[in-house]
Order: structure tokens, then sequence, then C-alpha cells
């Protein structure tokens, strides 16, 4: 790693990782495409889009237009401001066989779209759905306006180390209880109700939860003896997710969720699991007697996955 | 003019959106015979409005009519009845032409004409309209929408389960754009 960094630095003088890293948090950073693959040139052409980041399977396109409503007729239909529109892309790969690369695109973009627009109707928030191109490979869904889970809390780590000098452990520690509990409770119960629906993520981690900026969360940093507003918690990009009645894969959602928090947040992921953990417990299913038995085993089979690791053994 | 309105889809610059919407009208069976007869003249999309929600839910349909012609996916003959077929929320063409086209009671219609070349022909297609829907044209607006859709039949049509309230319009136009998109491939 440290290697890497001076070779980085070596290419990239007065690159700072740091700042790097703050700045993919926030979603605002256009990363250049790796090699030339652009998006179908008939919608390239007619609209402005910026790229907002690359993954290895596909590159999110921001939009500030609707895919066909018009700006002024935008504003007829829906009362809030938008927030913009995203457009996710998957590249053909010259590397697969044409058929197969068609085939592999179809089915992968419409897996995501049918899950989205099932969770969507399940009242789960999630992106509403817009439009399809299973061909182009192309899914159109709505901006979230909000910050990653991840960058969230990071500053809001930083707000309170800043604030160390004259508050001392035990106001911070207090501090976390009073403001990143509610909105990891929040964040637990909503992966709750995507598991109650047979639904697995795929790809769980504290990026692909984003924080809706409805209720102000400012308002919690502010005032501390209040009673804290919960920010809305908003699960994306389910490309790798998957209809799954087992408890296993449920509980390899958990434990990829809980090393991403380990490695995101390392002094205090314990806590921040914990609270994740209590709000997934108290969301599955409300409190009905299968639901209960259900997230028993998903909890036993979590303690199992700790022990060996997210692929199941395969030995014997 | 009327109460015409034609439009530009951002993402179809090149193509004119031309919605007309009509009450009271008095030869919806005439109409549909022609339609039936396969007149070139009446080469539009008749919509009943009752099973219309929004501008926002014509423009779904609209737009998937127009990337399904672009992939070159058409399950119609033309683009004009593409459009309503792609109202519906399943691939029988017979059945969503019934469920959402003009029927012959139908006493209001929504008509959209789409024009993919860039001449410019606004006029004339009122004008057409005019000679063949024997009705009182009104303003293109969600409220005029809103006044003549039937919500059940909007229920009925893209099969939403009672547990989910319609009273929110905008959020109903983001159930039914969602079915519009993954027509034939849920």
């Amino acid at each position: 790693m440290t290697l890497f960094r001076k070779l980085w630095s070596f290419a990239y003088p007065g690159f700072s990782f740091s700042h790097f890293h703050r700045v993919m948090a926030t979603r605002t950073l256009s990363v250049m495409p790796l090699g030339n693959v652009t998006l179908p040139s008939a919608i390239s052409e007619a609209l402005a889009l910026t790229l907002i980041a690359q993954g290895a399977e596909a590159q999110i396109y921001f939009s500030v237009e609707h895919p066909f409503i018009p700006a002024t007729y935008l504003t007829g239909t829906n009362s809030q401001p938008s927030a913009g529109y995203i457009l996710k892309y998957r590249p053909p790969k010259r590397y697969r066989h044409n058929a197969l690369d068609a085939q592999l695109t179809k089915h992968r973009t419409l897996s995501e779209a049918r899950i989205l627009y099932k969770l969507f109707l399940a009242g789960i928030s999630v992106p509403q759905l817009i439009a399809v191109d299973p061909r182009q490979g192309l899914i159109w869904m709505e901006n979230i306006d909000g910050q990653s889970l991840k960058s969230w809390i990071w500053a809001q780590e930083t707000e309170m180390e800043e604030r160390q000098v004259d508050e001392g452990e035990d106001a911070q520690a207090q501090k976390r209880v009073h403001i990143i509990k509610p909105v990891l409770l929040a964040v637990g119960s909503e992966i709750a109700k995507l598991h109650f629906l047979e639904t697995v993520h795929g790809d769980l981690t504290t990026s692909n939860v984003l924080l809706r900026d409805s209720s102000r969360v400012e308002a919690i940093t502010v005032t501390f003896s209040d009673k804290p507003m919960v920010k809305d918690p908003v699960i994306i990009d389910f490309g790798l997710a998957q209809q799954s009645t087992l408890p296993e894969d449920k509980a390899v959602d958990l434990y990829v969720l809980e090393r991403a928090f380990i490695s995101t947040h390392p002094i205090h992921s314990e806590e921040y699991v914990e609270w994740v953990l209590e709000g997934y417990v108290a969301g599955f299913g409300r409190g009905k007697k299968t639901a209960m038995f259900k997230v028993n085993e998903i909890m036993r089979k979590l303690d199992a996955v700790r022990l060996r690791g997210r692929k199941r053994s395969m030995v014997g | 003019m009327m109460g015409g309105l034609t439009l530009h889809l951002p993402q179809f610059p090149h193509s004119s959106v031309h919605i007309g919407l009509y009450t009271s009208v008095s030869n919806a069976a005439t109409i549909r015979k022609e339609l039936l007869a396969g007149n070139t003249r009446y080469s539009y999309a008749f919509v009943d409005p009752r099973g219309v929600l929004s501008l926002a839910h014509v423009l779904a349909a609209v737009y998937r009519a127009l990337t399904d012609m672009q992939a070159g996916t058409l399950r119609t003959k033309t683009l004009s009845s593409e459009i309503v077929f792609a109202f519906g929320g399943t691939m029988n063409i017979a059945e969503t032409l019934r469920r959402f086209g003009i029927n012959d009671n139908s006493d209001s219609l929504l008509v959209v004409k789409v024009d993919t070349d860039q001449m410019e022909r606004t006029n004339s297609v009122w004008n057409e309209l005019e000679g063949i829907i024997q009705g009182t044209s009104i303003p293109v607006t969600d409220e005029n929408i809103e006044k003549l859709t039937d919500i059940e039949t909007i229920r009925k049509n893209y099969k939403i389960q009672q547990g989910i309230s319609l009273a929110n319009r905008s959020e109903v136009t983001k159930i039914v754009t969602g079915a519009i998109a993954l027509r034939g491939y849920l």
C-alpha cells in the first residue's frame, strides 16, 4: 500500500489521498472513463450528461434533464424541485463474444430494473425507476439528493474530533448516541424490510446507502438536547441483488456491511454495527411470529459467517 | 390555436410530439371504424382519457414507443398504434388497444401524434384533427387530464394491488411509469 502511494504521488505530485476519498465519497468528482467506452451517441448528443462514478460493470451519469419530460412540465407534475436524474450504463465489453455480451448486458440490466421496481412498489426507499433499455444496457432512475452514509459518518466524526478539546470523551460518546445512532437504526430497519421481501442486495456497503436530505440533519448536530431528526436512508445499486429465501444469503449481506464499517470507520465500528443490527432485528417483519423465527436464524448464520468469511467452505 | 400542445422529449429533440385533448366527443364510433378500416388520415394515437393519469403518464408511453422504434422492436404496425400499446402493462396488443384506446362510447379523447422528421407541420395536425373529431378541444394540462381520469380504471389496467393507495397522483404516476418501462420484461 505504501509503495502504491509513493508511486501514485510520484505520478501525480500534489495529489492528496484523503482529499481524493472525500471527493469520491460525496459523488461529485467525474472520473475519466477507462478506455473509450462512451454512451450511445443518440443519447449523449441530446442530453448533457456528467460521468460521476465508474465501476467494473457500469458507468453512472448525472443529468439535470428528465429523459422524457421537458423541464417546463416537470415543475407542474412534481411539487418538489427535482434533484436530477441518474443514467446507469453498462457498456459492451470487447473481450467477450458479442452474442454473449449482449445477453449478459440485457439480463443484468433487466434484473436490476425489476428488483428496483419491485422494491419501490413494496414501499422500500430506493430510487424510482424511470426507464429501461435492456439492449443498450441503460437504466434511468431518479437522483437521490444527499450524502452517502460513509461520508456522512466521516463528517460527523470529524466535527466531533474538532470539538474534542472542550468537550471530552464522554460528551463525544453521548453525541454519537444522539446523532449517529438514530440514523443507523433507520438504516438497519430499511435493510430488514429489504430482506423481509426475500431480496438480498449483494453489495451492501456504507457507500451504497445514501441519506436523503428531506429531514435536515443539520438540525441534529445543532440541537443536541432536543429530539434528533432522522435522515431518510435510501439503498442504491442493485446490480448484484437477487431473490433469495436463504437466511445464509441475508447473513452474508449483513457481514459485508459489517466489513465495510470496519474498514471505513475503524474506531467506532463495533458500536455502529451493533446499532445497525439493533435496527435490523426491530424492523424485521415488525414483530410477526414467523419473522422473529427468521431473524433469529439470520443472526445465528451471521455468527457462522463471521467465523469463516463471506465464501462458503468448499471443504467436505 | 385551440388547446393542443406540441413539445419535444429531451432525449428525442428532433421528434415533435403533438398532444390534443377533446371533450364532448360525439363521433367516437365513426373514428374507431375508420381506424379499423386502416384509413391513413386517422394515423393518430386515440386514447381514452379515463385510463390516463397525467401528462407524465402520456410522455412515458410516447418515450417507450420511440425507444422501441429506435431499437427496431415495434410490436404493432405504426408508431401511433405503438403509443396506445405502450400504455398497457401487458404484451396483449388487442386487449391493450381495447382498454386504453378509443371505444365506441368514448365521450372524451386524448390524441397523440409524433412527427419523427423535422418538418414543422404543427398547424396541419390541429386542422386535420378538427376535421376528424366532433368535440371540444380543451388545453392539455394536468388539471384537465385529472378531471377525466377514472382512478379505478387505472388500478384495473395496471393491476395495482388494493393495499396501495391511489390518492397521491405523482406517486401513482411513478408506479405506472415503472410498469410502462418494464412491460414485457417482468
